[in-house]
């Protein structure tokens, strides 16, 4: 009975296209902001929270030291070393450009031991070593993609050019930056011997939280980027609750047109049921046409999703904010859609089945 | 006309609970539309604020953040020789981002003395902070959205800040704290003590004059970059612009489903009612005035749908404001409907629910009065 039932309840939203079509219309304008809130989600998180409990950052108290912002003397690795700590590996964070649509987020690093601290895949090219020759970087993927660029090319960093040894990637927002060797940071910001910060294993002698004197404290390594997630948390909370306001007024639209298809079917579907039909086929028959309009829905919206997601790129200083598409958010988004189409079919089933059988066959001329 | 709008109302209220759904639907929509373009216009307000246009902005070149740049004493020295022709100020300022309550604001510290010349900062409560003492000030727009009041202590790179005064500015800096330079001098040390430089252009003077004598001299030539103020906040804050656009795209989507919702409504009340609306024909209703009372009816719905869903979005906001305040990066945004925001929603609303009756109608009523009255669900 319940195939028959599907079949059915199929035909009858084929019969009523025009109904199905106006209705997965409307459901995918609720099922894309779903999907594009959680693909700027994943986006996010996926760039930018890496936790490293290796390793500690120091920095300048409440900075965005992985990022910007923070200056600290050479001679403070010395102390570090002093207090403990046995590896010290001194950093530089900046933005570099003329306007946020050239800025490069730039990385000096220690030529000797940044592959210590530091995980990365080399794409093509070679990384970068001890002994390389002044004015050599090795650039993210992210930037590498945007600029055009790749090993041999030269990138221009605060008006001097950089020859491009390799391009690497890491699944961060490091992606977006462009290394080049600390000294080479230093003369080209005019930095003389300071650096951005230091990284060093955690608890050889300085824990997460401590302060040091002169404004300066430790942090886990990639808290920068976790600070900034949380920067963007009451937006992404303040659209969750209009996507779910949305799929809320979804499932009760689609469950007002099920029931009204159903009503106007009442007395075929109660001979189908005088010969046998169950409850399970009547759910069956209901659930398929909810379940196909928001099928319908979710291909349109996954669709609208895609297209404002390719065009509406977040743009920061150096890096963007990316809607992703990944599996999970996909498959989030379904699960999403699969509940609008069971909550939308449940209450008509449920109010048709509690309708008296013999009142609904005396209907004249079905 | 009278009889049809009296035909119309015992119609909606004989059929109450399927229009109440259908305005249910129809205000979460409109409700959506309120939020998401509330948000958009404060985004867009605050890249467009005028902030003190008069004002130029010095940076160091290449300095996409403020708080990595620094400038040299003798570019303050080419700025303050334009003095008083040109230049009627000269203002250095200290730049830090920093975390305070787990909060990112920007801190700003300049002499106390430029803080309403130059700076145009209005105190609104308490008294400016004393110079070289452990004193702030912070924007009202923070200091609302941070419940911080005049009295409490804020721990700042390592150091407790008593706020003694909250103050108005236009701008950005509504968002800000500041501190007189001589105490950010104590708290950061002297070395890289200003990382902008605001100049004010004297009253008379032509400000794209002055803007060019400086980016042109010597001092800062190559080195610096010189803005107005107003350019320099807007083109720093692209993100607020991209984001101000996505959402004004998801918002616009979220009100054309409104002629969709309407259409769907619409067009079930045909199928349901189609042996009724032979009736009306037969005694002497046209199909335009059929169609018309269809019209009114899909009008009435999605007005109170609008109605409702303003409201919805008005006590949203409240709610919002008093419960959890909206920062983006660093930036609190006390965001409301504006009335722009009412007026282009309900003309729209109105234009689509016609859209969506009319393309429910024009054809389905066509359908002869035999062929009606022979429908008998």
């Amino acid at each position: 009975m319940i195939p028959t039932a599907l079949i059915l309840g199929l035909r009858e939203a084929v019969i009523r296209w025009r109904t199905t079509l106006a209705m997965g219309l409307a459901l995918s304008i609720s099922l894309m902001s779903y999907l594009l809130l959680q693909a700027y989600h994943q986006g996010l998180t996926s760039t930018y929270e890496k936790m490293d409990k290796q390793f500690l950052v120091i920095q300048t108290s409440g900075s965005m030291g992985e990022f910007y912002g923070s200056r600290l003397p050479a001679s403070l690795g010395q102390a570090l070393a002093a207090a403990g700590a046995s590896l010290v590996v001194p950093q530089i964070h900046t933005i570099v450009g003329t306007t946020t649509e050239n800025a490069v987020l730039l990385r000096g690093i220690s030529l000797g031991i940044y592959t210590q601290v530091e995980d990365f895949k080399m794409m093509e090219g070679r990384p970068l070593r001890v002994g390389d020759a002044p004015r050599l970087a090795m650039i993210g993927a992210r930037l590498a993609e945007t600029r055009g660029v790749f090993s041999g090319d030269t990138l221009q960093i605060r008006g001097r050019d950089f020859t491009i040894a390799g391009v690497f990637v890491t699944e961060t927002y490091a992606d977006f930056e462009a290394w080049i060797a600390i000294e080479d940071a230093q003369t080209l910001l005019g930095w003389d011997r300071d650096v951005s910060v230091f990284v060093i294993p955690s608890g050889e002698g300085l824990k997460e939280g401590d302060s040091l004197p002169g404004g300066v404290s430790a942090v886990l390594k990639g808290q920068t980027g976790v600070n900034l997630i949380k920067e963007w948390e009451p937006l992404l909370d303040l659209l969750a609750v209009v996507a779910a306001t949305l799929g809320i007024a979804a499932a009760v639209a689609l469950a007002n047109m099920l029931w009204r298809l159903a009503w106007l079917r009442r007395r075929d579907l109660a001979v189908l049921q005088s010969i046998g039909f169950g409850k399970p086929a009547l759910a069956g028959y209901l659930w398929v046409q909810a379940a196909s309009i928001t099928a319908f829905a979710f291909v349109l919206g996954l669709l609208e999703s895609l297209c404002i997601g390719a065009v509406s790129q977040i743009k920061t200083a150096g890096i963007s904010i990316h809607a992703s598409f990944e599996p999970g958010v996909v498959g989030a988004s379904l699960v999403f859609a699969l509940l609008i189409s069971v909550a939308s079919s449940g209450l008509p089933v449920w109010w048709l089945a509690r309708l008296d059988l013999a009142a609904r066959l005396r209907i004249e001329g079905g | 006309m009278l009889t049809l709008l009296e035909f119309l109302w015992k119609d909606i209220r004989h059929d109450w609970g399927r229009s109440a759904l259908n305005i249910f639907g129809l205000a979460v929509l409109i409700f959506s539309f309120m939020l998401l373009n509330a948000l958009a216009g404060v985004l867009s307000d605050l890249l467009q604020e005028p902030g003190t246009s008069r004002n130029l902005v010095v940076i160091q070149a290449d300095t996409i953040d403020p708080s990595d740049s620094t400038i040299a004493p003798d570019v303050f020295l080419a700025a303050r020789e334009l003095i008083p022709g040109l230049v009627s100020g000269v203002s250095p300022m200290t730049f830090r981002h920093t975390r305070i309550d787990d909060r990112l604001v920007q801190l700003r510290a300049t002499p106390l003395e430029d803080w309403q010349s130059i700076h145009h900062l209005v105190l609104v409560e308490g008294t400016w902070p004393s110079p070289g003492s452990l004193e702030i000030a912070v924007g009202e727009g923070t200091a609302r959205a941070s419940n911080w009041q005049v009295g409490m202590q804020l721990h700042i790179y390592g150091s407790d800040f008593r706020i003694t005064g909250v103050f108005r500015s236009p701008g950005i800096n509504f968002a800000s704290v500041w501190m007189p330079q001589e105490s950010a001098a104590l708290l950061f040390g002297e070395q890289r003590s200003s990382q902008l430089m605001v100049v004010q252009v004297a009253g008379m003077a032509d400000s794209e004059v002055v803007r060019q004598r400086l980016q042109t001299d010597a001092r800062l030539a190559g080195g610096y970059g010189v803005y107005y103020e107003d350019n320099y906040t807007r083109n720093n804050n692209l993100a607020i612009r991209d984001l101000s656009s996505l959402l004004t795209m998801v918002s616009w989507l979220a009100l054309l489903a409104v002629s969709l919702g309407t259409y769907n409504a619409t067009s079930l009340s045909l199928i349901e009612r189609q042996r009724t609306i032979g009736i009306l024909r037969v005694i002497g209703f046209s199909p335009r005035v059929v169609g018309l009372l269809l019209l009114l009816r899909a009008l009435f719905q999605g007005m109170a749908a609008f109605g409702v869903g303003w409201c919805a979005a008005q006590v949203y906001l409240v709610y919002q404001h008093a419960q959890a305040p909206l920062f983006i990066l660093g930036v609190p945004l006390e965001f409301e409907i504006s009335w722009q925001a009412v007026t282009t929603g309900f003309v729209l609303t109105g234009v689509l629910v016609i859209l969506g009756t009319w393309l429910s109608t024009h054809k389905q009523l066509s359908f002869s009065i035999a062929a009606a009255l022979g429908e008998t669900q």
